[in-house]
C-alpha cells in the first residue's frame, strides 16, 4: 500500500510540476497576444462557455472524478499492516521488522516436530499462522505450534505482542 | 523507515480524494438540477466568473501565473521527498579554537556499525545519521532469530551508542533502532 502511494505520489507530483510550468507559461504567451504553446485553454474555454453543466461530457468528467476520488480514498483507508512492530520502551525507541518476525515465525513453527511448512501473516494485533502437517492426525499440533510461538514472540519483547492463531492443516485437509 | 513521506502523501492523497468526491458530486449534482434546472442549463463557465476575470485581468493573471509557479515548486519538493533519502554526510566537531572541522559522517556511522557487529548473536548492523539538529542516528540490526533481543538493544542502548555519543561528543544523540530477526546460516524459509 505504501508502494502504490509512494507511486501515486511520484506520478501526481510530477503532473503538478510540469502543470504548473506550463500554465505559468501559457499565460505569459498568452499575455503577449500569441496561440497557445501546448495547452490548448482557447479550445477548452470554448467548450465550457457552450456546455451546460447538463450536457453528457461535463457530467462524465465529473464521474470520473468520482471514481478516481473514491478509489483514492479507498487506498488511503485500507487497514495496513505496519512495517514494523515497537519493541517495550527503553531508553532509546526500538522495533522489529514485520516481515522479519513473520519469517522467523515461520521458521520457529516448522521448527516443530510433525510441521512442514508454514506461513504467517502479522498485524497489530494478531499473528495468524497457517501450518501445514504431512500427518492425518493434528489436534496435538496446534498447542504445541502455538506454545512455540508464544515463546518466540515473547523473546522477542515487543510493547504489544499480538495474539497468536494457528491452523494446522493436515494431509486429510489437502 | 521512511515515515515522513509515506505520511505526507497519506495526508495529501486523501485531501485530493475528498476534492475530487467534492467537486464530482457538486457538477454531478447540479447537471441533474439539484440547484434547480436553470443552474443545471448554465454553461460550466459562467457569465459572473468570466466578468470577473474580465474585469480584474490586470492582477488576475499576473496572480495565477505567480500561484501556478508556488504549485510547481510544491509538486517538485514533493516529487524530491519520494526519491531523497534523509541522510547527514558531514557532521560539525566541536573545536576550541579557531577554524572548522567537519567528520565524515559514514566514517562514523560505519564505526558505530562495526562495533555492534561485534556482538554476540548480530549477523549484520548498518547506521546513518538521518540528522544533524539535533543529531539522530538510525541503527538497522540483523539479529539471529535465537538470540535474546532485549540484550542486544541494551547492549547498543549502554555500549556501542554511548562510544558514539562520547567520541563525537554529541551529547544531545537521539537514536532509533531496527531490529530485523534473520536466520543462522545453513537454514532456508521460502
Amino acid at each position: 500500500m505504501r508502494v502504490a502511494n509512494r507511486v501515486i505520489a511520484a506520478v501526481l507530483a510530477l503532473a503538478l510540476f510540469v502543470g504548473g510550468l506550463l500554465v505559468a507559461v501559457e499565460i505569459v504567451v498568452a499575455g503577449f497576444d500569441r496561440r497557445p504553446w501546448v495547452l490548448p485553454h482557447d479550445r477548452w474555454y470554448t467548450s465550457a462557455r457552450l456546455r451546460s453543466w447538463e450536457s453528457a461530457p461535463p457530467r462524465w468528467i465529473f464521474i470520473g472524478l468520482i471514481a478516481a476520488g473514491f478509489m483514492l480514498l479507498l487506498l488511503q483507508l485500507a487497514r495496513r499492516r505496519p512495517s514494523a512492530l515497537a519493541l517495550a520502551p527503553g531508553a532509546i525507541p526500538a522495533d522489529v521488522g514485520r516481515r522479519s518476525l513473520e519469517k522467523a515465525l515461520v521458521r520457529e513453527a516448522t521448527r516443530v516436530d510433525g510441521i512442514s511448512a508454514a506461513r504467517a501473516k502479522v498485524g497489530d494485533d494478531k499473528a495468524e499462522v497457517v501450518a501445514s502437517s504431512n500427518r492425518r492426525q493434528t489436534d496435538d499440533l496446534g498447542p504445541r505450534v502455538t506454545q512455540a510461538l508464544d515463546r518466540r514472540l515473547s523473546a522477542v519483547g515487543l510493547a504489544r505482542p499480538p495474539t497468536v492463531r494457528v491452523k494446522v492443516q493436515g494431509r486429510s485437509d489437502r | 523507515m521512511r515515515r515522513i513521506p509515506d505520511r505526507l502523501n497519506s495526508t495529501v492523497l486523501t485531501l485530493l480524494a475528498l476534492i475530487l468526491l467534492g467537486v464530482g458530486v457538486y457538477g454531478l449534482a447540479r447537471g441533474y438540477g439539484a440547484f434547480g434546472d436553470a443552474r443545471a442549463a448554465d454553461p460550466v463557465l459562467g457569465d459572473d466568473v468570466r466578468d470577473f476575470v474580465s474585469r480584474n485581468a490586470n492582477w488576475f493573471w499576473p496572480l495565477a501565473a505567480v500561484v501556478s509557479l508556488l504549485l510547481s515548486w510544491i509538486g517538485l519538493r514533493w516529487l524530491l521527498a519520494q526519491i531523497a533519502t534523509p541522510a547527514v554526510n558531514r557532521l560539525p566537531v566541536r573545536a576550541d579554537g579557531p577554524g572548522h572541522t567537519e567528520l565524515s559522517a559514514s566514517g562514523a556511522t560505519a564505526a558505530l556499525a562495526a562495533d555492534i557487529e561485534e556482538y554476540d548473536g548480530v549477523r549484520g548492523a548498518r547506521a546513518r545519521l538521518v540528522s544533524d539538529h539535533p543529531p539522530e542516528v538510525e541503527v538497522t540490526v540483523d539479529v539471529h532469530d535465537d538470540v535474546d533481543v532485549a540484550t542486544v538493544r541494551r547492549r547498543i542502548e549502554e555500549h556501542a551508542l554511548a562510544r558514539f555519543r562520547q567520541a563525537l561528543e554529541l551529547k544531545d544523540l537521539r537514536a532509533r533502532v531496527h531490529v530485523r530477526l534473520a536466520e543462522r546460516a545453513g537454514r532456508t524459509v521460502r
